[in-house]
């Protein structure tokens, strides 16, 4: 599949950037991240939902493992959002400035939602 | 994947939505990302609850009555269905790129597939949040 994507005009040398190789290459890898975290998470939700409390809660986004994945599904997540939204925009938005603009108001959007994430889940763990 | 780009003319390439034709394959991939656009948009509210919910034990109740009242259900309910769409028909995308299920007929059938599937995915979680 790879030589498929990269190699499609048969031995010119593609770069990453014109094919949005790198692109769609993150955006797989961040969706099976993020299905695989869906897959154990949504069952564990729905046995353990009704009867968690706070301090089971808490106590289970302090330990390491769970506060570091529940992190990288988050950056998968706005990274995933990233290509998504930059796709959507480049495929029905003709009008170049209100595309730029766009991009850059989902960008932004993007950054400041990963600093708020982080600040949460690193202000639970203390190192 | 080779025979059907075509990498000449001007890029990028605008797509005008109503002046495509669209099969059940199309279908699919537009509700893919129309779930994921969906999705994008929540993405503030999800963070503001997980920071809500670690924050205290009021904040975390606060949270976890939301999560229980009928209403939210509901709320909860079409975010559900949006994200189960979209990993379903995902998976189907991630399984095309590693070349199965390429050939059209296939694809035909496993966008009807998924679509069925979200639906009784959707039903199903209807009546597990009538019920509770």
């Amino acid at each position: 599949m790879f030589v498929n994507l990269v190699g499609h005009q048969g031995g010119d040398t593609v770069t990453w950037q014109v094919t949005g190789f790198r692109a769609w290459l993150l955006q797989r890898l961040t969706a099976v991240y993020i299905g695989i975290f869906m897959i154990i998470a949504t069952p564990w939700f729905f046995i353990n939902g009704d009867t968690l409390d706070y301090q089971q809660w808490f106590s289970l986004l302090t330990q390491p493992i769970v506060n570091v994945s529940v992190l990288l599904f988050f950056y998968a997540i706005l990274f995933h959002a990233w290509v998504g939204m930059r796709d959507i925009v480049i495929d029905y938005v003709p009008l170049s400035s209100l595309r730029l603009f766009l991009l850059v108001m989902v960008a932004l959007g993007l950054f400041v939602m990963t600093i708020w994430v982080s600040l949460i889940l690193l202000s639970v763990v203390h190192l | 994947m080779t025979d059907f780009i075509n990498h000449s003319g001007p890029r990028p390439k605008f797509l005008n939505l109503f002046k495509i034709r669209m099969p059940i394959t199309a279908i699919a991939s537009i509700l893919h990302r129309l779930s994921g656009f969906l999705l994008f948009l929540l993405l503030p509210l999800v963070i503001y609850g997980l920071g809500l919910s670690l924050k205290n034990t009021a904040s975390f109740q606060v949270i976890h009555n939301l999560l229980d009242a009928p209403i939210f259900q509901l709320v909860l309910l079409i975010i559900l269905s949006a994200v189960f769409y979209h990993l379903i028909t995902g998976i189907r995308f991630l399984l095309m790129d590693l070349d199965i299920g390429h050939d059209l007929k296939i694809a035909r059938a496993s966008a009807w597939l998924v679509i069925v599937l979200a639906v009784c995915l959707l039903i199903w979680l209807g009546i597990k949040v009538a019920i509770l």
